[in-house]
């Protein structure tokens, strides 16, 4: 019986090299029985692929630092164009998949596979979080989905970078290395969003206009009252529809805005941090730099170091 | 001093591959069989053939006390002799049911009391079961032989309280499919479920030449006597090991996934 997990048996942090020439490689990285990464590194300006074709349930999050991928489903003959820069999370419960690595002179691409098992460790009584819906999503018959993408941030990368630079001869290289994992793990699946499907029509309408209007204006957002009356409702129920919607305050949401716009900024290396806090909408560097550490667990400065 | 070691059904597969390993590596191996005929022209010093019939507890006695009557003592019991009824519950005879169990379960069992009282007055011994990993999952049509694999998984694990201050140990080998002659001799099938008319001829035709197939190109019996050898020689052994590139992910997966979606694998590999 094959699976596509299940490749530790004797020891924990396996690494095999599925390609490796000069100094590219596609390497595999199992961490443990329902952790496993690839790590691809390409210079060469040639096509690679790879298959897999298995009965796993499972969550696959193709991050793209540099170069692209396309990602063929064989069982529904459907093709997902995986663009460079970007973070994407699929969900697959039995597949035939190919991976097609695109010529470039350059590609640096993570993807992270994680069992239904693991995930299951982590199920929250809140039926709709995202964990909660990945999991459940994989019970089903999916051979491939893809349930949300993002442009790859500076937050991303920083982990990531930790969880690339463990070796297997580290101290406690196992668990420090699922340790990261679930870091990044807990931080992409913050940034998707989700809706509660026993929400009202009304409720909906007027979170994401809402949603919508702060979207565009968070560096220099409307009063409450006035953001009331752009989504036709009144301040009371703007909040309580927020509370329920987002599981925030409006000022709350602004600032998670403001930080993700922040952390997207801070991976293009343009702008010092001065430069970001007041770009996001922030006086004072100091300030911005404290928020963001509450909210991500790092200074803007270590992200901007890498 | 060469350890002495008894096995039962010795006369082919992994039995015989075991008695010859453990003989080129300084074991005294009591090879026994129904019929010792089989092992006549193994000419190997240290492999004495030796007549047991595990359904008889007099046949097994006499054996036993042939060996202790020479060494005064037994150092590893190997629990091999079995073999495959295929047969659906609803076409199965009272007699076919009851000898599955009567090899496969009371045989060991019965093989096992011979020996105990022997390991825990010289207050050492290893006792290895060969079950199967059939012992961990469901199949329609092996019903008997995997329930019965089943028990051997829990008479290893009850053995192991009930022996543990006599120094004892007791292990599980569940090997996936290994090329022997479990197919061509020891598979023994119900006609009414073989039957072209039957309501199972369905199922019949699609699994049992997938099944009869893997066994035929499964692994070689060498390396269960190599992994035999290895239990031996480390005390800290786990309780089961799998033997066969098949089966290596199996344990780990049994533990981990749930029963629904083991089962889900079980019918896609199987085709059922
Ligand atoms: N082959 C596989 O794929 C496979 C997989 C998992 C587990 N197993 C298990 O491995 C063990 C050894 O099998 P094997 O593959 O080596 O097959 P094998 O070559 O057919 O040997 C089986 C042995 O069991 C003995 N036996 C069979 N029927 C018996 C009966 N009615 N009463 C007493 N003894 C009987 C025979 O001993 P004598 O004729 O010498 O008396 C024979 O030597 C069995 O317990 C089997 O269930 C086999």
């Amino acid at each position: 019986m094959e699976s596509f997990f299940f490749n530790i048996t004797d020891t924990s942090y396996k690494v095999t090299y599925l390609y490796s020439h000069k100094n590219e490689y596609i390497k595999r990285v199992d961490i443990s029985n329902g952790i496993v990464f690839f790590n691809i590194f390409l210079q060469s300006n040639r096509e690679k692929s790879f298959q897999i074709n298995n009965l796993d349930r499972m969550v696959m999050i193709p991050v793209t630092k540099k170069g692209s991928l396309r990602l063929h489903d064989n069982i529904k003959d459907k093709v997902f164009e995986i663009k460079e820069n970007t973070i994407n999370i699929f969900t697959s419960s039995r597949q035939d998949l190919s991976f097609n690595i695109s010529k470039a002179q350059n590609s640096e691409i993570f993807i992270l596979f994680i069992a239904d098992f693991v995930l299951k460790r982590y199920l929250s009584s809140k039926q709709t979080e995202i964990i909660n819906f990945l999991y459940q999503n994989i019970q089903d018959e999916v051979s491939c989905e893809l349930i949300d993408t993002k442009p790859t941030d500076a937050l991303s990368l920083y982990i990531i970078d930790k969880i690339l630079d463990s070796k297997s001869d580290d101290l406690m290289a196992s668990i420090r290395c699922e340790h990261n994992i679930l870091e990044f793990m807990i931080h992409r699946f913050n940034l998707v969003d989700m809706l509660d499907e026993e929400l009202h029509d009304d409720e909906v309408c007027i979170s994401r206009s809402a949603k919508d209007i702060l979207l565009r204006s968070y560096i220099n957002p409307p009063s409450i009252e006035t953001l009331a009356h752009l989504c036709a409702t009144n301040e009371t129920k703007l909040k309580k529809v927020f509370k329920k919607v987002y599981n925030t305050t409006i000022y709350g949401y602004i600032q998670k805005l403001r930080l993700e716009k922040a952390n997207l900024l801070l991976k293009e290396q343009y702008l010092n941090i001065g430069e970001i806090a007041r770009e996001v909408g922030y006086k004072h560097q100091g300030h911005f730099s404290k928020l963001f550490f509450e909210s991500f667990g790092v200074y803007p400065k270590d992200l901007l170091k890498k | 001093m060469s350890k002495i070691v008894l096995i039962t059904g010795a006369s082919s597969g992994m039995g015989l591959a075991t008695s010859k390993y453990l003989a080129n590596n300084n074991f005294i191996v009591y090879a026994t069989s129904r019929d010792i005929s089989k092992l006549s022209n193994l000419n190997k010093t240290n492999i004495i053939p030796l007549s047991m019939d595990i359904t008889s507890q007099e046949s097994i006695n006499r054996a036993v006390d042939i060996i202790y009557n020479k060494h005064k003592r037994v150092d590893i019991l190997i629990n091999n002799a079995g073999y495959g009824l295929v047969s659906t519950i609803e076409d199965m005879d009272e007699d076919e049911m009851l000898n599955q169990y009567n090899v496969n379960v009371f045989g060991l069992l019965r093989v096992c009391k011979a020996t105990i009282g022997i390991m825990r007055k010289q207050n050492s011994g290893i006792i290895i079961n060969i079950s199967s990993f059939l012992g961990k999952i469901g199949l329609p049509l092996l019903t008997l032989y995997n329930s019965s694999k089943y028990a051997v998984e829990g008479i290893t694990d009850s053995l192991r309280h009930e022996l543990k201050d006599f120094n004892i140990r007791v292990h599980s080998i569940l090997p996936g499919f290994f090329d022997t002659q479990f197919a061509r001799d020891n598979l023994v099938t119900n006609l009414q479920t073989f039957d072209e008319n039957s309501a199972y001829a369905n199922l019949v035709s699609k699994l049992t030449p997938i099944i009869i197939e893997q066994i035929n190109n499964g692994n070689d019996a060498q390396e269960v006597a190599l992994m035999i050898l290895k239990i031996i020689n480390n005390d800290k052994f786990p309780v089961r090991a799998t033997v066969g590139d098949k089966a290596k992910k199996f344990l780990p997966m049994r533990k981990e996934l749930s029963d629904e979606d083991f089962e889900r694998r079980v019918r896609q590999y199987y085709n059922i």
